[in-house]
Formats: structure tokens, C-alpha cells, sequence
């Protein structure tokens, strides 16, 4: 396949139409210069960021727009640490004030340790925000049923967990997340819990459109490197589930011809 | 003998069975509806002196307020008039938690067991009262409507709002408030405080008893004294049209003690602690601060002084935000960028500035 082909292989969002499928957190880096360049790496076209004071007692500090241009990535403000729906919904608020635009992450999480997604939280705040005229891309739990209803409700997207945000464990449901995806029509990713490369290689090729990842690269001991592994990824990904997997089989098939073998 | 009564019962065996005074028979029991519907009314009032304060009300009103309140400095008003809320609130929560106490499904009668029947005819030929006291309340005690308790019953559960008896708090609450004779709830008020252990005479000289605030006033004679009709009513721009005074929630009512209609349900967050949400829904437009110099601000969680008057433009100049992507939200409502300018700041606001930082 060439990389003619590749361009025109884009998805979609809110209408907004993008060329990578890999999406990135901005946080947990060591400092904004390196943020900037793994992202660059990445090749990312959508960056999630958080909404937080500001520090009033150093107003000069560097801001993230300063690095991450937001004429060049696409930002997507997220709820993180908002554990009600009401929170969630102000926060949001805040953000499209902030930012100007109205395609957001929203996650109502449950308590520590786990942060896994609280879906009456999830549900209430999605529907006011819709209602409020966001663009909602929502963080679900691996729940076919909560996914449908909450693509029924006009969520944008729906991103289901592969493992806690943060574990790095891999995507630990993909029978789930096959499932999931047999009903749901907008574009469908899995928000947390890749690890490593091939772990973004395995969403992408049960079928995801795309990746959120945030640890796996600002984690890593090269996090720039591991951005650059993480797009090779999320493309190689991609590709295998376009080409179709072989069928597996409970036994060996040799791959040479028996013909003509020396006796 | 029953020298102290139990704050659950809510009859006087021994006088009511020894001489029972028809007029309190005839009549039926007080209920502290009124009480509730009478805070409530205390607090929209407060509330929309508060919506009229901030917002400068014309020169001749504003005098009358001043004069009620004996003081010029519109931060002073604001915050006293916010603490009368505030406990106002507290109050209330506290009778509709006692109503929701004593609201619970009417306990059916127990069938007449013949020691029920013994004591209703040892009541019935007054006997001692040692005879019939076990029994007493099986057979003679008639369970009120579920819904708002009796005014002693209320007394006994909620008199430590700020450890002082009711009608000390309804004292507090108007005199925060700025309540005093020209009040159209004035003889209400009197009635209730002197009901619920409350010092009327107190009252009535901390409300009459203000000093005149002519030499608090700048020499500016420019200002024009009120009409007198203003010094009448100084506050018939803001209280309910006259058919609604006095009309209460008839569920609240004496004689309409509500049957089985749920209480309005007040959150706890609403009342004593923090800032009181139904203050943030206040409708405060775009007001000019008056004679304001210092403004005590909450600003993302931490209090802060700043020189008023200014407005969000201003103190995010002061701060170095100016023109940064930042979002602002005053009092739990975000401030549109193209409203900075006008949005002026006044003591006891909350402000949250925020921006974007790297997350995932």
C-alpha cells in the first residue's frame, strides 16, 4: 500500500474530518518544550487538555498554548477529576469560554483508585451538555449498553475503556470492545489503558477509528520515541484491519508447497 | 409530678384534665406554618434587597436603606444583609427537618384494649392523674396531621439554631435584614418572636432605636432628600404587590396542616455552610459599584482584597491576565469575554479564572 492511499484513509468527527488516528493527552510530561515535541512526534491531529486555575501567583509562566499551537491541533478539552455531573458541565462551560469551540472529552469518574467511569454521572452530564449544544465525545465504560444509549442520546463518539486510565495494562477487554462496536455508528476509540505500541496496534486492529493515549507516551523513558512508535503503531493497526486478518486455525498449516519435495 | 415535660408530648395531662380550658379546646392547635411561611417571606425579602443593593437603587431609596441600616458602606448592607439570609436558612432547613420528623405515615391506632378502655373511663371520672398516666397517651392524644409540627415541639427540636431559642434567631434575622416598623410583617414578627421565646421589647429597640445617618452622608447637599412618601414605604419597589401580602403557602397554613404533601427539600449545602447557591441565582445585572473602596473577593478559593471599584477587565489587569486564553466565571456563571468591561465586582463575590493545561 502506498502513501497515496494512506492520506485519503481519514476519519471523521463531529464533521470535522482528520487524517491521524491517534489522539494524545498533554499531561504528565516533564515540562511543555518536550509536550510539544512528542506530540509533534505523534503526528497527532487532536490533543486533549485539562481546565485548572491558572496560577495567580505567576502569571507569566509559560502557557501550553504557547507550545501546543491551537491554530495546528485540534484541542479537546477533557473533565478529568470531575467525579459529578455538575462539575463536568461547569467545567466544560468554562472551557468552550477558554477555548471557543464546542467538540470536548467528557469522563465523570468514580472514586480513586480505580477512576473507572461513572455512568450516572456520565449519562446526566452528556445530556445536558447536548442539550447546551456541545459536541460531546464520551469516556464509557466497556457497557454495550450504556454505549448505545449514550450514542443514542447524540454523543459524537464513543470511548470505552481498555484498562484504567493510567494502568498501562493494555486492552484487556477486546471481546467487549468487538461487541461494543457491532452497534455503534460514530466513531468508535479506546481511551484508556494502552500501555505500549502494541497495545494501540491491537485497538486499531479489532476496528476502533481511533486511539486516545496519554501515559503510554509521556511515561516512557523516550517519550518522544515512544510517540513516534505509537503513530507507526496506530497506522500498522490500521492497515491490518483494513486488510483483513487471516482466519485462525487449530493447527498447522504449512506455508511451502508439499509438491516437489526430494525424497 | 410531671414538673418537666417530655419535649415529645404535646399535651399537660394534669391541667388540661383538672380544668379544661374551653377556649383552648375550641380552638385548633397552632402550627408553626406560620412560622415557616413567615422565614420564608423574610427571606425573599432579603434576597431581593440584596438584588435592589447591588444594583443602585434610585438616590431616594437608597437613603431610606442607608438610614435603615445606619451605615453608607453598600459592603457593610450587602454582608449583613447575606448573614440575615444565611441564617434565615438555617432556620428553615431546621423546621422542615423537624416537619419531616414528625411527618412520617400516621401510626395507625392500636385497637381499644381493655386497659385502653379502663383509662378512658378513669379519664372520664377524672381520677388522679397517677392512675391514667401509663396509658394516657393510647387513648386521649390525638395525633395531629402528620406535616408541621406543634410550636412547642418545634421549640424543643430546633432551639439551637446559634444555641438561642427562635425568636432570638427571627431577632437576628430582621435586624440583619434591616426590618423595622414601616414593615408591612411588623406586627407579624412581633407576634412571632414573643411566641417563640424571642425578647420583643429587644427587638423593637434595636429597630427603632437606629441612630438618623444625615452626618454619615458627604457634604454633598446636592443629593435631594427623599419624598415623603418614600420615607412611607421605602420599599415599594421591591416587596410583592399588596394582594400577596400575607397570602402564606396554604400548605403551611394552620388549618391546612398538609396532608401528606412532601416538604420542599432543602439541601443541606444550602444553609450553613459555604456560599448559599439561591445567591448566585440572584439576578444581579450590570451594576455600578457606590462608594465602594474595598472589595473582599474569593478568587479561585482564596480571599483577596482589591481597590474598587473595578471590574473583571480590571482585576485581570491587576493580576497580569489581561489578554491571555483564560475563562472567567463570577458566582458560579461564566463572564463572556465581551463582557468583562461591565461586569463589576462587588464584596463577597467568587470568582474562578481558568485556563488550559496539559492533561489526558
Amino acid at each position: 500500500m502506498d502513501g497515496t492511499q494512506l492520506a485519503e484513509d481519514t476519519w471523521t468527527v463531529a464533521g470535522r474530518r482528520f487524517r491521524s488516528r491517534l489522539i494524545v493527552g498533554t499531561g504528565k510530561y516533564k515540562d511543555l518544550p518536550e509536550t510539544a515535541a512528542a506530540i509533534e512526534a505523534s503526528g497527532a491531529e487532536i490533543v486533549t487538555v485539562a481546565v485548572r486555575r491558572v496560577n495567580l501567583s505567576d502569571p507569566k509562566a509559560p502557557m501550553l498554548q504557547d507550545h501546543v499551537d491551537p491554530k495546528k491541533y485540534t484541542y479537546l478539552p477533557n473533565t478529568a477529576g470531575c467525579h459529578t455531573a455538575s462539575e463536568a458541565v461547569r467545567t466544560l462551560r468554562l472551557a468552550r469560554e477558554a477555548g471557543g469551540w464546542n467538540l470536548v472529552k467528557l469522563e465523570v469518574l468514580g472514586p480513586a483508585p480505580l477512576l473507572y467511569p461513572d455512568m450516572r454521572g456520565t449519562f446526566e452530564a452528556a445530556e445536558a451538555l447536548i442539550k447546551d449544544g456541545f459536541e460531546v465525545m464520551v469516556y464509557c465504560a466497556d457497557d454495550p449498553l450504556a454505549a448505545k444509549r449514550l450514542e443514542d442520546m447524540g454523543c459524537v463518539a464513543i470511548m470505552p475503556l481498555g484498562a484504567p486510565i493510567g494502568s498501562g495494562l493494555g486492552v484487556q477487554n477486546p471481546a467487549m470492545i468487538c461487541m461494543m462496536m457491532e452497534h455503534i455508528s460514530v466513531p468508535f476509540l479506546v481511551d484508556a489503558g494502552v500501555g505500549t505500541a502494541s497495545d494501540a496496534a491491537i485497538a486499531m486492529e479489532l476496528g476502533c477509528d481511533a486511539v486516545l493515549l496519554n501515559s503510554a507516551i509521556a511515561l516512557a523513558k523516550d517519550p518522544i520515541r515512544m510517540a513516534r512508535a505509537m503513530k507507526l503503531a496506530v497506522e500498522a493497526g490500521r492497515l491490518a484491519h483494513l486488510a483483513g486478518r487471516m482466519p485462525r486455525r487449530m493447527g498447522a498449516d504449512p506455508s511451502s508447497p508439499l509438491t516437489g519435495l526430494i525424497r | 409530678m410531671f414538673k418537666t415535660r417530655h419535649p415529645l408530648s404535646d399535651t399537660q395531662p394534669n391541667r388540661r384534665r383538672s380544668a379544661p380550658a374551653p377556649a383552648a379546646r375550641t380552638r385548633a392547635p397552632r402550627r408553626s406554618g406560620r412560622l415557616l411561611g413567615l422565614i420564608r417571606t423574610l427571606s425573599n425579602h432579603g434576597k431581593a434587597l440584596l438584588a435592589t443593593v447591588r444594583e443602585p437603587p434610585p438616590p431616594d431609596q437608597l437613603l431610606c436603606i442607608r438610614q435603615d441600616f445606619g451605615t453608607c458602606d453598600p459592603g457593610a448592607i450587602i454582608a449583613r444583609i447575606e448573614r440575615g439570609l444565611r441564617i434565615a436558612a438555617a432556620l428553615e432547613y431546621r423546621i422542615v427537618n423537624c416537619a419531616a420528623y414528625f411527618g412520617g405515615p400516621r401510626t395507625p391506632q392500636p385497637a381499644s384494649t381493655p386497659a385502653a378502655t379502663a383509662a378512658s373511663q378513669a379519664l372520664a371520672r377524672h381520677e388522679p392523674p397517677g392512675l391514667a398516666k401509663q396509658t394516657l397517651p393510647s387513648v386521649t392524644r390525638p395525633r395531629e396531621e402528620p406535616g408541621v409540627p406543634l410550636n412547642h415541639l418545634l421549640d424543643s427540636f430546633t432551639n439551637h439554631v446559634n444555641d438561642q431559642p427562635i425568636g432570638i434567631v427571627l431577632t437576628k434575622i430582621c435586624q440583619d435584614l434591616g426590618i423595622n416598623y414601616r414593615h408591612r410583617l411588623w406586627w407579624e414578627l412581633l407576634d412571632a418572636i414573643d411566641q417563640h421565646g424571642g425578647k420583643y421589647a429587644r427587638f423593637e429597640r434595636a429597630a427603632s432605636n437606629r441612630k438618623p445617618v444625615f452626618d454619615l452622608f458627604p457634604a454633598d447637599t446636592s443629593l435631594p432628600l427623599p419624598a415623603p412618601s418614600a420615607w412611607q414605604s421605602p420599599y415599594a419597589a421591591f416587596t410583592e404587590p399588596a394582594d400577596a401580602a400575607h397570602t402564606f403557602d396554604r400548605r403551611f397554613d394552620d388549618q391546612n396542616a398538609f396532608q401528606g404533601t412532601p416538604l420542599p427539600a432543602l439541601e443541606p449545602s444550602n444553609t450553613l455552610t459555604g456560599r448559599p447557591p439561591f445567591l448566585a441565582a440572584l439576578p444581579c445585572r450590570a451594576h455600578i459599584p457606590f462608594m465602594q473602596t474595598v472589595i473582599t473577593v474569593t478568587l479561585n478559593g482564596e480571599p483577596r482584597s482589591l481597590d474598587g471599584p473595578v471590574s473583571v477587565s480590571g482585576l485581570l489587569e491587576s493580576i497580569g491576565f489581561e489578554g491571555r486564553k483564560v475563562a472567567v466565571e463570577r458566582n458560579e456563571a461564566i463572564v463572556p469575554r465581551s463582557r468583562y468591561a461591565e461586569t463589576w465586582l462587588a464584596t463577597g463575590d467568587s470568582l474562578e479564572i481558568v485556563h488550559f493545561i496539559g492533561g489526558g
